[in-house]
């Protein structure tokens, strides 16, 4: 898989602390009221890991980061403090997993829009990408 | 040859029986007239699973602010409906259950389910049945089931809490028995083998 190269970093990202990590294949499932939960790929290309610490969007009164973990057959989801992205490795946000979680849309999220994220990373410094809405 | 090869093919289709093969979930040891479910739709009227004979019924239990794993398995039920074609779409119900009766009330349920109901053909008269009903009425339910849930109060974030919950579904055949259930992460594909299967068995009866 290539990198869009609409998702090179943008704002803080020049000089020392330049941005290392790139999001790909970023959507959020369409939802009509309640929550949704937005997932990507993020790819670090630098020699030091980085953390994922912060998300926002407008279409949603919070963004967290959370987690859905298995234990038996039993769901569990709690949030997470940051998500971690090893030094020349990935971290994958997918269903059942790792997530950006939008609570309490302001809106319906239909599929075929794209929404703004904003993320934050401690290292790589803060970064807008757009999700492409797909079905639930 | 290769004709003759095509004709004794569909020959030998149409004489076979649908295959003997297993089901694809975990069968109970001893199928049994599936636990009912006396709890009150996402339209207020009350509601018995025996009037879902003749149909294959899959429950799950979940709720509505849950944005992960349970959009993930209600889609996969979509994908079964429309994977049966229009003849047998009929004869297949999905039915979601709240967890979270606190916050899902039939209004929100309606509203999360229409997302899904438009995939299927909404339009049709196919449709999601969500289920709510107050603890005293859910917790035999979910016990007969066998559903675990655990509200988790989650200070400092805006869900306020999350509720851990079994994730599994469980097949009811067109008789009302319950048969066997999938853990999360069954694949649309075994599911909608086992429904086609058990909706087929059904009509010969």
């Amino acid at each position: 898989m290539t990198l869009p190269a609409a998702s090179s970093p943008q704002g803080s990202g020049e000089g020392a602390g330049a941005a290392k990590v790139q999001a790909a294949d970023v959507w959020a499932r369409a939802a009509a009221t309640g929550n949704s939960a937005a997932y990507m790929i993020l790819r670090n290309g630098g020699d030091t890991a980085d953390r994922l610490v912060k998300a926002e969007s407008d279409v949603a009164d919070a963004v967290e980061l959370h987690k859905t973990t298995m234990e038996g057959s039993m769901m569990k989801m709690a949030p997470v403090e940051n998500i971690e992205v090893p030094a020349k490795g990935q971290a994958k946000l997918e269903p059942g997993g790792l997530h950006v979680m939008l609570i309490g849309l302001k809106r319906e999220l239909k599929a075929g829009e794209k929404i703004k994220l904003k993320l934050q990373f401690e290292k790589a410094g803060a970064q807008e990408i757009e999700a492409e809405v797909r079905k639930p | 040859m290769a004709l003759l090869a095509l004709v004794a093919g569909s020959l030998l289709l149409s004489a076979c029986q649908p295959a003997p093969r297993k089901l694809h979930g975990v069968p109970y040891e001893k199928p049994k007239p599936a636990p009912d479910l006396p709890l009150t739709d996402q339209y207020g009227r009350p509601f018995s699973l025996s009037t879902q004979k003749g149909k294959v019924v899959i429950v799950y239990f979940g709720y509505t602010s849950c944005p992960d794993v349970c959009p993930v398995t209600l889609a996969q039920l979509t994908q079964v409906w429309t994977g049966l074609g229009p003849d047998q779409a009929k004869f297949f119900q999905p039915i979601f259950v709240t967890v979270d009766p606190e916050r899902d009330t039939d209004e929100v349920i309606a509203r999360y389910l229409g997302a899904f109901d438009s995939a299927v053909g909404g339009d049709q008269g196919l449709g999601f049945i969500g289920l709510r009903g107050a603890p005293a009425e859910l917790d035999p339910v979910m016990a007969a089931y066998g559903v675990q849930a655990e509200k988790r109060p989650q200070p400092g974030s805006a869900v306020g809490y999350t509720v851990d919950h079994t994730a599994s579904i469980y097949a009811i055949d067109t008789e009302g028995n319950l048969l066997e259930w999938f853990p999360y992460g069954a694949s649309v594909d075994d599911i909608l083998w086992d429904v086609r299967y058990l909706i087929q068995k059904g009509a010969k009866k």
